[in-house]
């Protein structure tokens, strides 16, 4: 037997993966257990293996073995903890898992005692917890049934593999169930096991778990005590402690020795195989995959050599069928009409160009097929593939259908409690007004606890924020990622279990991104983009094709450079507003710098005003040694992409490409310090052996130290600029078809569809009010002779959901609508949805003022009921809406206003008060104190900004930017989150091309009373 | 029946982390036997109660209840039963 450094193991454990009743994360309990000296640990969460790779990783760090099990909810709501002894084992509890998830509805599992006929090899059976079937029917005096369940469950496991599972937590019935079990076994030659059920690492946890009860049974403390655990027992207990409760029963506590023993198995990496791509017969895999690329019409002569290189490294990674799979997701896409294109490493691939999968030819853009796959590198990499959001669910189901739901499934993810989620569950579960949790919640950031402290001086508010503290991270539910799917040959359930998703036809693994990663196996990401429907959509009603642009117009790039971006991809940011005008691209090469340099990483690691210096010749281009100046020319003597890594370690050191990439993701790792120790050395004496001399050879590796895990793959930015370009341009040449599409593709990007709106009003083109007989269910273009403008959509109607729209359209076919009593008899709408319509002016064009309107409505109300009185209502002398009311009803009714911005009728008090508009700003000087009004339209406040927010307000003219700085934005916060338009007093600052408000004051400007 | 009591400090001596003996109005009693033991732990968000409670029966036949404060570490008397 194993030596243990303890007299106990821990076979009964729960985590925070048994959602809304484990109160520890995996790592939480793992350092307990190695405080308390523990060896081994099993994890036990309720129906699932959600944090089994976490688990066995992070027991793996702290020298613990780790157990794998589940607590398994059978279908008379009875529990039994099972543990794995090895890999049929495992099997075994992931097909269970997997029957009893897709047995009950989602968030439940129930498990039909027949399933676990003939699957329970490899697996130890605990009889469970006092909702075990035994023990539970000892606490209701039912010895015969008690006996019943034990002889049933001790025939499916046998002797050997059954226990008695005794727990202790200091309840009244403890002593003497513990002695009637440990009869119950001597009698029927069982063994006996101590558990303590755990549920938190430590007791002060409780609170937290019992919070957690109260959420997830949606009540309060007060009002769930019959929920609640009874005392704070259920903690990580150490050896001594369950050995003063199970003095009497020592073969209890040896047994958990004896049983964590025979649990051997060890969750490393799986061996997954993909399913066959079927290849014509006679054809392998592998000359199937030669035999598209040398027929792609984007084969050239001269990519034979980078073609034969990486068809060599795939032959020797047996991923031939790999790219198959991919590429035929990616053909039935296309023949399908849903746009698609590569993203993230795979676009470093000539092999994915010429299968058209990724839109960039590497060798154009130096792109490195190491960084996606190398003969050093043994895991196998993720495809991620983006499609057009608006049809990807076509190509998730046809991979489902093709390969089948026991072979297909999607990543998952965790949603865990944030800020004001905790807030508002916690405050709830405290017992706290709703009033009062939604004000406190609205008060904060959505990701920061900062400003609870304001609410920490009351007795409740600190416990309030001690618990928020406590639960900020939990998982809370279990959602499906954003598009990684996994396939399999053998059954999914072989690997992991499956749950059903929330959405219909929808099944998960168990595990999410990060595990499935830890795991090695690999997903393919079928990712929703919504930039490609907008380009799809804005092609189709330009009637344009982007996909052969030249990316060389110099007024696209004058565009972008002028910072008029509201819509582009990836360029429309506030930052990326303010370093365009700065920045001046003029290449796509330009583009993809630009788009990596704005972001956190680059920010954070000072290396955006490098660059930008040099390209303005304001600074010297130091490239550390002649030798990199090929490698970092396009980036200026900058370490921006994570190619560069590889370039730089193959330039300098000699390295392979296959080395560079280990080096490069021993550089984006934590905890790798012992690593990089021997990739330094390996580097500066390969340096040294190449004639570069030591102090160079460290400072370059200082250099890539410090590019840290900015992770961004050039040929990710690549593929990325593709869209930029793509969007500018249609933006530039096509706008009403860009502006129509950008609003139909709503939500997305940084601006709300009133924004979009006034931008597109800006720029000339006219935005028309929906229209109850010439809308569609889209935005469209109307032309007539002499003009041409957007047509909003009936789905800019509030509350017209897509079947009051397909009632409307289809009921319009036979005939326009003539009037409000004519679309109700014909549509039966709700009287809430023709009050939205009248109020978006849809049926302004009827010649009927909105008022009027209103109050036919209100006689079609009465009619509906029994009673047919007549109103003499001709008498009644409505007053006319002003234009004020009409904006207002407009925004209501339809999120936008197309006719006026709503400054417009700010101006005049404005202008009387010396309130400059976003225009007058260029001409005022440095550091002058100015007033400015405008709507609020973005508020950001980055992580990395230490603890300033930006605001952008605007005006019927353009943008603002107010810088906030920390004093000030405490000072305001109350005004500045209440607050849609905002008086601001401040200076102005110019910096590179860009005018900032520095605030200093802020003020609400009172609604309109016109 | 039973008859509750109220702040009744009780004087105990332990026993391998048990009660053996306890002294209440001035005399003292024998523990003989230990028929129930729970331990509770509630009512954190407002007063928190964390107590190990017994039910014992003395030397002189007398079956009360007495618990354990945990967080003062003093012990009550809480019910004597008839």
């Amino acid at each position: 037997m194993t030596a243990y450094m303890t007299d106990y193991v821990e076979l009964h454990c729960h985590s925070h993966y048994s959602l809304l009743d484990g109160a520890s994360s995996p790592e939480a309990l793992l350092k307990q257990a190695n405080y308390l000296g523990m060896s081994t640990l099993a994890l036990t969460d309720h129906d699932n293996l959600y944090g089994a790779v976490e688990f066995a990783m992070l027991a793996r760090q702290q020298g613990i073995r780790s157990i794998h099990g589940a607590e398994l909810t059978l279908h008379d709501q009875s529990h039994i903890t099972l543990l794995v002894k090895n890999e049929q084992g495992w099997r075994n509890l992931c097909w269970l898992i997997t029957q009893a998830q897709h047995n009950a509805p989602k968030g439940e599992a129930v498990l039909q005692d027949g399933a676990l006929i003939g699957h329970s090899d490899g697996l130890i059976a605990l009889s469970g917890c006092r909702q075990g079937r035994v023990m539970s029917a000892l606490l209701r005096r039912d010895r015969r049934a008690a006996l019943s369940a034990l002889a049933q469950q001790i025939a499916l496991f046998g002797r050997d593999n059954y226990w008695l599972e005794l727990q202790h937590h200091i309840l009244p019935e403890d002593d003497e169930l513990i002695d009637t079990l440990t009869a119950m076994a001597r009698r029927l030659h069982i063994g006996t096991v101590a558990t303590n059920n755990v549920h938190y690492a430590v007791r002060d946890r409780s609170r937290l778990q019992d919070i957690l009860t109260c959420i997830r049974h949606s009540t309060n403390l007060d009002d769930g005590q019959k929920y609640l655990r009874p005392s704070s027992e259920y903690y990580l207990k150490s050896a001594q402690e369950m050995v003063a409760l199970f003095a009497n029963f020592p073969d209890a506590l040896a047994n958990t020795l004896a049983i964590a023993d025979r649990c051997q198995f060890d969750l490393k990496t799986m061996p997954q195989e993909l399913p066959d791509y079927l290849v014509p017969e006679d054809v392998s895999a592998a000359k199937y995959l030669m035999m598209l690329c040398y027929s792609s019409t984007r084969y050239k002569p001269q990519m034979h050599q980078r073609l034969v290189h990486e068809l060599s490294i795939i032959r020797r990674a047996g991923l031939e069928n790999y790219f198959l799979v991919v590429w035929d997701i990616v053909q039935f896409a296309r023949g399908h009409g849903v746009r698609c294109q590569g993203r993230g490493s795979a676009a470093n691939s000539l092999i994915a160009y010429l299968l058209h999968i990724s839109p960039v030819n590497p060798l154009k853009y130096d792109l490195v097929f190491e960084r996606f796959l190398s003969d050093e590198r043994s895991l196998v990499p993720d495809i991620d593939i983006d499609f057009d959001n608006s049809l990807r669910e076509e190509v998730i189901q046809y991979v489902y259908e093709k390969y089948g739901a026991d072979h297909a499934a999607m990543a998952c993810t965790f949603i865990t409690f944030r800020a004001r989620s905790a807030m508002r569950d916690v405050g709830k579960a405290l017992g706290l007004s709703p009033a009062m949790v939604d004000t406190m919640a609205k008060s904060l950031d959505v990701r920061s606890l900062d400003h609870m402290q304001d609410y920490s001086t009351a007795p409740i508010g600190t416990l309030l924020l001690d618990l928020c503290q406590q639960i900020e991270g939990i998982p809370r539910h279990l959602s499906i990622h954003n598009g990684g799917m996994i396939l399999t040959r053998q059954p999914l359930s072989d690997y992991v279990p499956t749950e059903p998703a929330a959405m219909p036809g929808r099944v998960v693994v168990q595990w999410d991104k990060e595990g499935l990663a830890d795991a090695s196996i690999v997903k393919i990401d079928i990712l929703g983009l919504g930039m490609l429907a907008m380009i799809s959509q804005a092609s189709e009603m330009a009637k344009v094709s982007v996909d052969d642009l030249g990316f060389d117009d110099p007024a696209v790039y004058a565009m972008i450079s002028e910072a008029d971006t509201v819509g582009v991809f990836q360029v429309e940011s506030r930052a990326q507003m303010n370093t365009t005008p700065r920045f001046q691209p003029r290449t796509f090469e330009d583009i993809i710098i630009l788009i990596s340099l704005i972001r956190p990483g680059p920010i954070q690691g000072n290396m955006v005003h490098p660059y930008i210096r040099r390209r303005l010749g304001e600074e010297d281009v130091d490239y550390f040694h002649p030798r990199l100046e090929k490698a970092l020319k396009s980036t200026l003597g900058v370490i921006l992409f994570q190619e560069d890594v590889l370039k730089v370690a193959r330039d300098l050191a000699g390295f392979t490409p296959g080395q560079g990439e280990l080096l490069r993701r021993a550089l984006g790792k934590k905890d790798a310090t012992a690593a990089l120790k021997q990739f330094e050395a390996q580097f500066v004496a390969r340096c040294l052996a190449n004639e570069v001399d030591r102090e160079t050879a460290h400072t370059v590796f200082e250099k890539l130290l410090g590019f840290g895990s900015y992770s961004f793959p050039k040929s990710h930015a690549a593929a990325f600029a593709v869209a930029v370009y793509q969007s500018a341009w249609l933006r530039k040449y096509h706008p009403h078809a860009f502006y129509a599409a950008l609003l139909n593709n709503q939500p997305m990007g940084f601006y709300t569809p009133a924004v979009i709106v006034n931008d597109a009003r800006r720029h000339g083109v006219r935005i028309l009010k929906p229209h109850i007989n010439l809308s569609q269910e889209r935005c469209t273009i109307e032309q007539t002779a002499n003009q041409k403008a957007v047509r909003l959509g009936l789905k800019y109607i509030r509350g017209l959901g897509p079947g009051a729209m397909e009632k409307v359209l289809s009921a319009r076919a036979a005939g326009a609508f003539t009037n409000l009593e004519d679309l109700h008899r014909r549509v039966r709408l709700s009287m809430r949805s023709l009050e939205y319509i009248i109020m978006a002016g849809a049926m302004d064009h009827l010649g009927t003022s909105r008022r009027q309107l209103f109050w036919d409505l209100g006689k079609l109300q009465h009619k509906q009921g029994e009673l047919n009185l007549a109103f003499a209502d001709d008498d009644i002398d409505l007053p006319s809406i002003s234009p004020v009311e009409a904006m207002q009803l407009e925004l209501q009714g339809s999120q936008v206003s197309t006719h006026k911005h709503v400054m417009e009728f700010y101006r005049s008090w404005c202008n009387q008060h010396g309130v400059k508009h976003s225009q007058m700003l260029i001409a005022c000087k440095q550091q002058t104190i100015v007033h400015v009004a405008g709507q609020l339209v973005v508020r950001q406040q980055p992580p990395t900004a230490k603890g300033f927010q930006f605001l952008t307000l605007e005006d019927e003219f353009g943008f603002f930017n107010i810088i906030v700085k920390p004093d000030v934005r405490q000072a305001y916060r109350f005004v500045i989150q209440g607050a849609s338009i905002l008086l601001v007093r401040g200076l102005i600052q110019h910096e590179n091309g860009v005018i900032n408000v520095v605030a200093q004051k802020f003020k609400r400007l009172e609604p309109l009373n016109i | 029946m039973t008859r509750l009591w109220k702040n009744q400090v009780i004087y105990v001596l332990s026993l391998d982390d048990k009660p053996a003996s306890f002294r209440w109005h001035g005399r003292s009693h024998r523990i003989t036997h230990i028929s129930e033991r729970r331990r509770i732990d509630k009512y954190w968000w407002r007063e928190r109660i964390w107590r190990d409670y017994y039910t014992v029966l003395t030397h002189s036949n007398m079956l009360v209840e007495i618990y354990h404060d945990l967080l003062t570490d003093r012990w009550y008397l809480q019910r004597v039963y008839d």
